[in-house]
């Protein structure tokens, strides 16, 4: 639950842009020293982005991981985040 | 008389159930900071999510005046439009709100008078914890004027 007040961090101004909430969830995430291993961004305006993080995703299997979802809400578009971490 | 061999044990039985005691009131405590910081974490989630929401309606109105270029039925066919579509969009992620106990209304008027137009949208942020501790709502609410061909807004 915790995980999920950082996402919320992102600041609205770049809800806009898919790509810079990406940039600045992976930025979040690292700086948190999550071990994230998939992140997924849904959004009605640029569709579905998936970045994966092949340093961690490697040692990972489907039951090692667990699923926070996030939704971020404009007057444009609502962006849908799915991010797969890794327990430890 | 007191047996002195049975000193050790009884000391060693207190010891224990202090030691127990101990362990019992750390495990208590965790559960009751787990909890705690759960409940913290989805308020922070909710106020997140009513900030975005309460940016967005702004965002509405204002593009909305912005658009109509004073144009009084111009104006509330926008506002209208853009309304219904964003109330459409937040309906589609309905189970995930439903999911984190989070219910969202939106209340909106728009009027026409001789001299000027005036639309007030209210948006409602209601949450409850799904374990009865807390319930709690956040309001805001959008005024938007449109006065002849000038405009006028303002935001509370």
């Amino acid at each position: 639950m915790a995980l999920k007040s950082i996402i919320t961090g992102v600041p609205i101004k770049n809800l806009g842009d898919a790509e810079a909430v990406l940039r600045e969830t992976i930025r979040i995430l690292n700086s948190n020293g999550v071990r994230w291993v998939e992140i997924e961004l849904l959004s009605d305006k640029n569709g579905r982005i998936t970045v994966e993080n092949s340093a961690v995703s490697n040692h990972a299997g489907e039951q090692d991981t667990r699923f926070i979802r996030i939704i971020r809400v404009s007057d444009e578009d609502t962006l849908r985040i799915v991010v797969s971490i890794k327990n430890d | 008389m007191i047996k002195t061999w049975l000193i050790p044990i009884v000391a060693s039985a207190i010891i224990m159930a202090s030691l127990l005691m101990v362990n019992l009131m750390a495990l208590t405590g965790s559960i009751f900071l787990e909890g705690f910081l759960e409940k913290k974490a989805k308020l922070v989630l909710v106020d997140s999510l009513a900030k975005d929401i309460f940016n967005a309606v702004d965002t509405i109105a204002e593009v909305s005046v912005h658009s109509s270029n004073g144009n009084f039925s111009e104006f509330m066919k926008i506002l209208g439009n853009k309304m219904e579509c964003f109330k459409e969009k937040i309906s589609r992620d309905e189970e995930y709100f439903n999911e984190h106990g989070i219910s969202i209304r939106f209340e909106y008027s728009i009027e026409a008078r001789e001299d000027e137009c005036l639309a007030e949208i209210t948006s409602m942020i209601y949450t409850k914890d799904l374990e009865g501790f807390f319930a709690f709502e956040q309001v805001h609410n959008t005024v938007k004027r449109l006065v002849s061909a000038t405009v006028n807004g303002s935001t509370g």
